[in-house]
């Protein structure tokens, strides 16, 4: 019984072609770098491997090491400043302000000027697209609520759902295959994908929602419907810039003894007004954190209330965790790759299908390997010049996607360029590899280097395995340039 | 620990009884075991993890599993389906009327898509007998999913009048509701 008339299913096949091929290449981008993104973390200790860890806080010595930043003469004071807590996947303690920071070494000095610009170039990269925030934050949140189009289009333009559930065969890049894999992944995938998509539109999108609240309930406006979001900040005067932090922690400990010490934030930074908050992961729970607040003293102020107010709250501040996978340790991050690379192969898979069903083959054929096999090629570039060379690298990795996508143009046969694409990304992950050796000498085999070092060679040679096995299976070689 | 195992081994006997189901063509008992146990799932993982974590790793388990089981029904057919020796031509442009088309489709389905829909979902929760907060985050969830079902169905339509006066007057009910 077919419960979806052909009417139907030919109107949203229709639908769910448009809407992927106008969102496919963005998808793509958006998903691989939020792939990337669940190991935020891990790339920027490996970015600065020399950096002293350690696990342990010391409230005297994080106090000291927090006002010697804080009075320095080298320190710009922003809005808000920062001392981030050491963790198992972070061990070292870092003091910031919203532009630049230092990790603090063991016996509390300031170290190393911290470097975490690959680590935001990729989140960069997922969350505004490198664009202006605002502008970034809405396109990529509205491709969050577009993703849910094409889950709806893509149900209802499926009507052998059931029949095919299990089945994949595997054509390397041929129709049947890419349709398979399409579907598959899509299909079983969609619980997933539907979270991400709705809480990934959340973040650009909960400021027009509460634009639009506060101007239709009479007499509102947007500070008194924030607030029911956010609870207000505490209203202080006269505060000292001088950080009574050792006393707060001890607060923090005695309030949450197992919760997990992220970060204090110390809010209007550059004003009398300042005050210090700590964010406190909760055990068991994904809500991002529980904050209490002190004020410069160390005078506890209350909590925010985020994990113990109503459940709505709890689930508007579990949003982050939920996107992200941060959270039941690395084994779900793990998970969230392998979730969130499925979502990248839908993307591309989808836009295979279109491009393998027409009977000719044009310049979008050419084009579209320079995204798809360009994008990790660009990304490996531009990380390479970032953490090597501190190079800011946004730039140079646009302009490798660009010249990536148009490269195929001069190639003229897209199999062969993709096989080209995957052999010179494996060369530069080799590369990244070994300048990283060159320029951290020993310390790039400590636990901060060589995890990811690891990963990148592994990398290199699943790129050189996918470029050889193509070489040897694909028939498509023998396209030629036709033209 | 073994909470946690128990649970797994209840995913594990869902989504093989999920396929079982498929590979017997359709064995109906198989399937509603499976579907109930992948459900039931879910209790035994929150009684591992707790509420919050237990529910999400009883879909990013079952997912897993079933992409595995998928996994091992793999038929190799080599190639197949896709054509070798397709011509390689001049690229297409479409002419001034495609555009306009194209153009006025991208319009209604993602910018005035998402304005509606904006509308459409405070004016939805506004008169829910909530608090401020619980409607606020009813509408945040529930406004991506609208975009998405509206922009799907524009995008399914032959003509673009259509869908431009089912926008028109949806935006106009919403308007109504929100400031009248």
């Amino acid at each position: 019984m077919n419960l979806l008339s052909q009417k139907l299913v030919k109107s949203s096949l229709t639908s769910h072609s448009w809407l992927g091929l106008a969102l496919g290449g963005l998808m793509y981008l958006i998903c691989l770098s939020g792939t990337l993104t669940i190991f935020y973390e891990e790339i920027e200790r490996w970015e600065q491997p020399v950096a002293e860890e350690s696990l342990a806080i010391d409230p005297m010595v994080a106090e000291a090491s927090f006002n010697r930043y804080m009075s320095s003469s080298e320190t710009t004071l922003t809005e808000h400043m920062y001392l981030v807590f050491p963790n198992a996947t972070l061990p070292r303690m870092k003091v910031a302000s919203d532009t630049q920071g230092r990790y603090v070494n063991r016996d509390g000095s300031l170290g190393e000027v911290a470097h975490d610009e690959v680590s935001e170039l990729w989140t960069g990269l997922h969350v505004t697209l490198h664009l202006p925030d605002t502008l970034g934050f809405v396109l990529v949140s509205a491709t969050g609520a577009l993703l849910c189009a094409l889950i709806i289009s893509g149900f209802l333009a499926h009507p052998s759902i059931v029949k095919d559930a299990f089945k994949f065969r595997s054509g390397g890049a041929g129709r049947l295959g890419q349709m398979d894999l399409h579907n598959r992944l899509g299909v079983w995938g969609a619980p997933f994908h539907v979270m991400i998509a709705v809480t990934g539109a959340y973040y650009g999108l909960v400021a027009l929602m509460i634009g639009l609240f506060a101007s239709s309930i009479d007499g509102a406006d947007p500070l008194f419907v924030t607030e029911a979001v956010f609870p207000a900040e505490p209203a202080l005067v006269n505060q000292a810039p001088v950080y009574g932090v050792a006393r707060a922690l001890e607060k923090v400990w005695e309030l949450s003894p197992d919760g997990k010490l992220l970060y204090l934030i110390v809010h209007d930074a550059d004003s009398d007004n300042r005050f210090m908050e700590f964010y406190v992961q909760q055990p068991g729970l994904l809500a991002w954190s529980e904050n209490y607040r002190f004020d410069t003293s160390g005078n506890y102020l209350g909590t925010a209330g985020y994990t113990e107010g109503e459940a709505a709250l709890q689930a508007l501040y579990s949003v982050y965790r939920i996107h992200f996978g941060h959270f039941g340790g690395f084994i779900t991050k793990l998970f969230y790759v392998v979730l969130g690379l499925s979502l990248t192969v839908v993307s591309a898979s989808g836009v295979n299908i279109w491009l393998e069903k027409r009977k000719y083959r044009d310049g979008l054929n050419l084009i579209w390997p320079g995204i798809v096999w360009g994008m990790p090629l660009a990304m490996g570039v531009a990380s390479f010049t970032q953490a090597i060379f501190h190079i800011p690298s946004t730039a140079i990795f646009w302009g490798m996607m660009i010249v990536a996508m148009t490269g195929g143009l001069f190639v003229r046969n897209e199999y062969v360029y993709k096989r080209q694409l995957q052999v010179l990304t494996g060369i530069t992950l080799v590369l990244l590899v070994l300048a990283y050796l060159f320029r951290f000498g020993a310390d790039a085999l400590t636990p901060a280097g060589w995890p990811v070092n690891l990963v990148l060679l592994c990398l290199a040679g699943l790129f050189f395995f996918m470029a050889y096995r193509a070489h040897r299976t694909d028939a498509y070689a023998m396209a030629g340039t036709a033209a | 620990m073994l909470a946690g195992l128990i649970a797994l081994a209840i995913s594990i006997t869902a989504s093989g009884l999920v396929y079982y189901s498929w590979r017997r063509s359709g064995n109906a008992w198989a399937a509603a075991a499976g579907w109930l146990l992948a459900f039931g799932s879910a209790f035994a993982w929150v009684r591992a993890l707790g509420a919050e974590f237990g529910v999400s790793y009883a879909i990013i388990i079952f997912t897993c599993l079933v992409w595995a089981a998928v996994a091992l029904n793999v038929e190799a057919t080599g190639a197949a389906g896709q054509s070798a020796t397709r011509p390689l031509q001049a690229m297409h442009w479409p002419g001034a009327r495609d555009w306009g088309r194209h153009g006025g489709l991208f319009l209604l389905s993602v910018p005035v898509a998402g304005v509606v829909a904006l509308m459409l979902s405070v004016a939805l929760v506004l008169p829910l007998p909530w608090s401020l907060l619980h409607k606020l985050t009813a509408a945040i969830f529930l406004y991506p999913v609208l975009w998405g079902a509206l922009s799907a169905w524009i995008c399914a339509q032959d003509k673009l009048a259509r869908p431009a006066l089912v926008c028109l007057g949806l935006a106009a009910v919403s308007a109504l509701l929100l400031f009248i």
